[in-house]
């Protein structure tokens, strides 16, 4: 006998996210399956509980859809079910699912903080990170545990990295914002020369920045992620491969690829724009020996970020 | 072609320009959460789900400079994947172990038949031993790491040559720059100089012989891609270009499984020790059910296969490169392809 586990009647309130959803109907069996396939009773973690975590998994999966139970289905059986068990059994306090976590998880994420900042600068977002899955707030008082916004999509230690390089990335922003502008000990701006601007070649520069955003807006997403995860990033063709799945051979030919596209492209353009060819060459070799302000991070962004950049590389210029 | 090849540069040069927007990096309400961040990085989405997050990654500064950090904990921090991690010690290993074997051996071959040499320092270099390659190649890691981008490509593209090249410039140099002791007898000179000459020929040909043999393993060290883990800790899988390898002693030792397919092998699942799917370019399905023969399953389509979910010999999911999902449930005889469901990204 199939029995329906109806977690909530109309409403199901979820924590992670303060609002009430809409309950999704699990049934009881398929809970049980996906506990012996999460080793749930190795943490002694009750099918209750457990079809509370998922029924949160997938609520948040399928906000605003109503999917059929063959989803729903396949959606739970296709999460990493024993580290969504063991985060389940360590939000609850369990003292053995603890110290598994400690054991197994704990070190590596040490590591990786130490790998973001080799002289330990890092351990500070770990130790604050390894407090908060524990469930202590910022001011050291007992809250939900971070483990709570995790649903089993990626293994935990992928996740873990995620929200360790996601605040490492945030404070490095910050930090850098913070920075006070070096101190000016050149000579006044006053008794320098006024730079030498020759407009034909601002001209140039422009229309090549123009055909260059052009460009990489028209390249496929994933080779906009390789170009800015191995140019901007600075990562090397195994770390991008490791990123995007691919072997490094495969990641050098799509590069060369896109490079090939670019330039194409750029081309295209400066030609409609009534360039000649030697013209063409001058522009490419112009920029490539004097980039000036030509910023790729920045052509890589989505126009609506660009614009926000703008204002404020825009507003820091005024103050 | 000239011209074709400046412009390349050029472009090359124009994406190689250092960023001056890293304190921009705002975060926006589309950013990727952690979860589904990991979650793409673990190739965990499917269908609309993988693609919107690409998309974003594609064009948010902030997401791909995560993205980055994530890849660079990787390496040192990749503790849950015990089988991946013993893969990279070996290949880690490998290099400067098989360049200090070639090294002894020659030295070894070399010396009996040549006099022995006066130390004359400045004349002749030491041989570099393995802690010395293990070095160098850290330094070079370290260099890399440090280096701007300008000519990263190329020389992550040479590294491979130029490992196996110093192992012949250092075996070259051995073999070819034997020394006559000075008190040698004068009649015995011209023989000697002919005994020389040919054991110096010799051994340039076992030097040659050698760095080939070294290039062999490094390109078989760099072919190990997939490894796979069997729900029996004992058992394991793993695919060296495109053999195929079975362990029944945790890694310890490894036997052939000859597929009898030559085509590319891109992923793997084993429900059981004995059961075992593979999959890969152009439609390759592979299955055991005894550890020991291959049965190649007919799949719908001639297109590349990326992932594949099994949970037994009879129940298989198979994601194509292009994300979609083809499932089927009596052992690869039929396949039942199905839209995969949607899973929106959200911030928490």
């Amino acid at each position: 006998m199939i029995v329906t586990l109806r977690l909530a009647q109309v409403l199901q309130y979820t924590p992670a996210h303060n609002s009430w959803r809409p309950s999704l109907d699990i049934d009881s069996a398929l809970v049980e399956r996906l506990l012996r396939r999460a080793d749930g009773e190795r943490w002694r973690l009750s099918t209750e509980r457990f079809a509370e975590t998922l029924a949160a998994s997938a609520s948040r999966a399928f906000a605003g859809k109503n999917p059929g139970s063959s989803d729903i289905e396949s959606y739970l059986g296709s999460l990493h079910l024993k580290d969504l068990a063991l985060a389940c059994a360590c939000a609850a306090g369990n003292e053995d699912a603890w110290e598994c976590f400690v054991r197994e998880h704990r070190p590596g994420l040490y590591r990786s903080a130490d790998a973001l900042e080799a002289g330990g600068g890092a351990r500070d977002l770990a130790d604050s990170l390894y407090g908060e899955l524990f469930g202590l707030s910022v001011s050291g008082h007992q809250g939900p545990s971070l483990f709570r916004h995790y649903h089993g999509r990626s293994s935990l230690t992928t996740w873990l990295r995620a929200v360790l390089s996601q605040r490492y990335v945030d404070r490095m922003r910050s930090r850098k914002r913070a920075d006070p502008l070096p101190d000016d000990e050149g000579p006044s701006p006053l008794s320098m020369p006024a730079p030498t601007l020759d407009p034909d070649r601002e001209q140039r520069r422009r229309g090549i920045e123009r055909a260059l955003d052009r460009a990489l807006a028209a390249l496929p997403a994933q080779d906009r992620v390789r170009l800015g995860c191995y140019y901007a990033e600075g990562l090397t063709l195994a770390q991008t491969g490791r990123l995007l799945g691919e072997h490094e051979a495969t990641v050098s030919r799509q590069l060369a690829r896109a490079r090939k596209a670019i330039r194409v492209a750029v081309e295209r353009e400066l030609r409609a724009a009534g360039l000649s060819r030697q013209q063409i060459s001058e522009s490419f070799t112009e920029i490539a020996q004097d980039p000036g302000r030509l910023d790729v991070r920045r052509l890589l962004d989505e126009p609506e970020r660009k614009e926000e950049t703008d204002d404020r590389s825009n507003d820091q210029g005024v103050r | 072609m000239s011209e074709t090849r400046d412009r390349d540069a050029a472009v090359e040069q124009w994406l190689r320009h250092p960023s001056a927007t890293d304190a921009d990096l705002a975060p926006s309400e589309e950013c990727l959460d952690a979860e589904t961040m990991a979650a793409w990085i673990d190739k965990s989405l499917a269908g609309a789900a993988r693609r919107d997050a690409e998309a974003h990654v594609a064009g948010c500064a902030r997401c791909q400079a995560i993205a980055a950090t994530i890849a660079r904990t990787e390496a040192i921090a990749d503790w849950s994947a015990p089988e991946r991690r013993a893969g990279r010690r070996w290949l880690t290993w490998v290099i400067p172990l098989s360049a200090a074997a070639i090294v002894a051996v020659v030295v070894l071959v070399a010396r009996p038949v040549t006099p022995p040499a006066e130390p004359q320092s400045g004349l002749r270099s030491e041989p570099k031993n393995e802690s010395a390659l293990a070095k160098s190649d850290q330094q070079n890691r370290a260099a890399q790491a440090q280096k701007p981008a300008a000519g990263r490509e190329e020389d992550e593209k040479k590294a491979l040559r130029d490992k196996a090249a110093a192992a012949r410039s250092t075996d070259t140099f051995d073999a070819v720059a034997p020394k006559r002791p000075a008190a040698a007898p004068a009649a015995a000179a011209p023989a000697a100089g002919r005994a020389t000459n040919q054991n110096a020929a010799a051994s340039q040909a076992r030097a040659d012989e050698s760095a080939r043999t070294a290039e062999a393993r490094l390109r078989q060290a760099e072919a190990v891609e997939i490894d796979i883990r069997t729900p029996d800790p004992a058992v394991r899988w793993r695919i060296v270009g495109a053999r195929v390898e079975r362990s029944i002693d945790a890694g310890s030792s490894w036997t052939p499984v000859p597929t009898g397919v030559t085509a590319e092998i891109t992923a793997g699942a084993a429900s059981s020790a004995s059961v075992c799917w593979l999959v890969g370019r152009g439609g390759l399905v592979l299955l055991t059910t005894n550890g020991t023969a291959w049965q190649r399953l007919t799949f719908p389509e001639p297109t590349d296969l990326s992932v594949i979910r099994a949970t037994d010999a009879r129940n298989a999911t198979v994601t194509t490169a292009a994300g979609r999902e083809f499932s089927t449930t009596d052992g690869g005889r039929t396949w039942t392809r199905r839209d995969l469901q949607e899973i929106p990204t959200t911030t928490f």
